[in-house]
């Protein structure tokens, strides 16, 4: 008997859904007031989310922020204690199933089984998601060539670097095309080398699979390389979502750096005391100034020139996703309970 | 019909975990030297009485309940230990097929074993005792066998059970082996509370009753004991109820 798929839920969406995220065309997860509490802990709080089709989505946070809580909700393996959450248009409450059927996961540790070969962990998972023997082993040789990994598949995994466990982990999450998959830290204690090459096997296989990545790290520079959206997470609620170079301009002051001749003492303590100038710091040549909201440059050109300073360059200079992220924990109150990630 | 092959799927990747284990070799010897003792040696100490003798059925339901909680108390705490028990829990299988597949799996593997012991112990009874041949009944050879799968069934569901709520392997193996000496330990115990003639009537059955009988009626036993054990485990596997960690 085959099984039959309720499809993506219609009814009980909760009134605060804006139009996109009821369609689960456009949208691959939606969340709204999502809570959980584990005994005498908020894990998630109130957490608003939305993550677009055929985006890579990073969740950041720092330890303890509710990165691998939410998830857990939201594939249905722990029960939220409140809010709502739609993945892939379906209810992880009423629907976990739908949902793991069409989702591939990392989880925290790669989740293979040692004893098994390469082949035999991602022959074992697509005959979990029920494909055919002759696409498995079709998808199988697939992947594994496209990790690098098709001459090493009839070793156990067990002898292999994490780097490489790491990778066929990602292949196993695709194993059966997925729409969605998630990864929990996928280059967490990898080294440089071995970060790189899961990041460039994930970007490629994402891309050419066009598969939604739903991404939790703590890894800045790796979501800023990977990402196209990210939502900054702290003690399980987004204090921000966006593009990363948005986050890293939002929550920066705008910088210029100058450079030239007479960057005195005095001169700079009279820069300091412009109004559109929030800090300076002096630098070899010139100086870095931070500028207060709304500040034009152009006045404190006009007002550097009138006390002498012979500039040669004005360069603004951008802000990263570090640059906004760090901003946003700066004012952080030490936490008096841990939240579990 | 989606149940039965995700139950074969689970019990698959068991086996094959089983099969692949590093201590694989060990496996096999370990096997070997059950046989040899279980199929050659006992038999050919008992002689006849492995045959026609009634409480010999106790050694066929005991040994399995012991023999499968060995490979029981890996199932759910040692994926744990192994971090793969939330990637499968992340998968479309559901609780059940999970559950069964990881019970079916401890129990096939030790009666499979239990099952080879029968021709082997009558092949060692009959070369060894003269003036055969010497053959049990087809209800008799079912009996024990069914009080085999019986037995192999509540250990393999008490295995099952204890290695959800372990913290490790070794705590699981060590609730286990208490387990085991309790049910060697308290049937003893009880003994001496029962009325005396219960208790003669008890051993008259085990000395001189039907061995067809005894071994079916442990069978019913065993199975009435193992399946709220099982109802047990089944309503406590659940996502959101098992310890991942």
């Amino acid at each position: 008997m085959a099984e039959r798929d309720p499809g993506p839920i219609q009814i009980g969406t909760p009134s605060r859904c804006p139009a996109a995220a009821k369609d689960p065309e456009r949208v691959a997860i939606r969340t709204w007031g999502l809570t959980h509490d584990f005994p005498g802990v908020r894990a998630l709080d109130e957490l608003d989310l939305s993550v677009p089709r055929g985006s890579i989505f990073g969740f950041l946070g720092r330890n303890g922020a509710g990165k691998t809580t939410t998830l857990r909700v939201l594939l249905g393996l722990v029960t939220p204690t409140a809010g709502e959450a739609r993945v892939l248009g379906y209810d992880p409450r009423e629907q976990s199933v739908e949902i793991r059927r069409r989702c591939g996961v990392l989880l925290e540790r790669s989740g293979l089984l040692d004893r098994l070969t390469a082949v035999e962990n991602l022959d074992l998972y697509g005959r979990i998601f029920r494909l055919p023997r002759a696409v498995r082993r079709a998808r199988i040789e697939e992947l594994l060539g496209r990790i690098g990994l098709w001459e090493r598949r009839d070793e156990p995994v067990s002898a292999w670097s994490r780097g490489m466990r790491q990778r066929l982990a990602i292949a196993r999450a695709l194993i059966h095309r997925p729409s969605l998959i998630f990864l929990d830290e996928p280059t967490a204690g990898l080294d440089p080398v071995s970060a790189a090459e899961v990041r460039e096997d994930l970007l490629r296989l994402a891309v050419r699979e066009r598969v939604t990545v739903f991404l939790t790290t703590h890894n800045l520079a790796e979501a800023e390389r990977l990402c196209d959206r990210v939502a900054v997470v702290r003690r399980g609620r987004a204090l921000s979502t966006g593009a990363p170079d948005e986050i890293g301009t939002r929550y920066t002051r705008r910088q210029v750096r100058l450079r030239g001749e007479g960057f005195t003492e005095n001169a700079l303590s009279l820069i300091g005391e412009r109004p559109e100038v929030h800090s300076v710091e002096p630098e070899h040549g010139g100086a870095l100034v931070s500028l207060s909201d709304e500040a034009r440059v152009s006045s404190l050109v006009t007002f550097l020139v009138r006390v002498g300073v012979g500039l040669e360059e004005v360069t603004p200079v951008g802000s990263s996703l570090e640059d906004g992220v760090l901003s946003l924990f700066k004012d952080e109150e030490p936490p008096t309970r841990m939240a579990v990630g | 019909m989606t149940a039965v092959r995700d139950l074969w799927i689970v019990l698959c990747k068991e086996w094959l975990e089983l099969r692949s284990s590093d201590s694989g070799w060990v496996t096999v010897s370990t096997l070997v030297a059950f046989l040899a003792i279980a199929g050659v040696f006992v038999p050919w100490q008992l002689g006849l009485v492995w045959i026609d003798g009634p409480w010999v059925a106790l050694i066929w339901a005991w040994m399995p309940m012991f023999l499968v909680t060995t490979v029981t108390a890996d199932s759910v705490a040692g994926e744990r230990e192994r971090h793969t028990l939330e990637t499968l829990l992340a998968t479309r299988l559901s609780e059940s097929s999970i559950l069964w597949g990881k019970w079916l799996a401890g129990v096939t593997w030790i009666w499979c074993a239990m099952a080879l012991c029968l021709p082997i112990g009558l092949v060692t009874v009959n070369l060894t005792v003269e003036g055969g041949p010497y053959l049990p009944t087809m209800g008799q050879a079912a009996g024990v066998l069914a009080a085999s799968f019986a037995g192999a069934g509540l250990g393999a569901a008490v295995g099952v059970l204890v290695s959800m709520r372990a913290t490790s392997v070794r705590h699981a193996q060590q609730i286990l082996a208490i387990g085991v000496l309790l049910i060697a330990l308290v049937p003893i115990g009880l003994l001496r509370m029962l009325p005396r003639g219960w208790t003669v009537g008890l051993f008259e059955a085990l000395a001189y009753g039907s061995p067809a009988r005894l071994a079916w009626t442990l069978a019913a036993l065993l199975t009435l004991l193992g399946l709220p054990v099982l109802v047990l485990a089944q309503t406590r596997f659940r996502r959101g109820k098992i310890p991942l960690k």
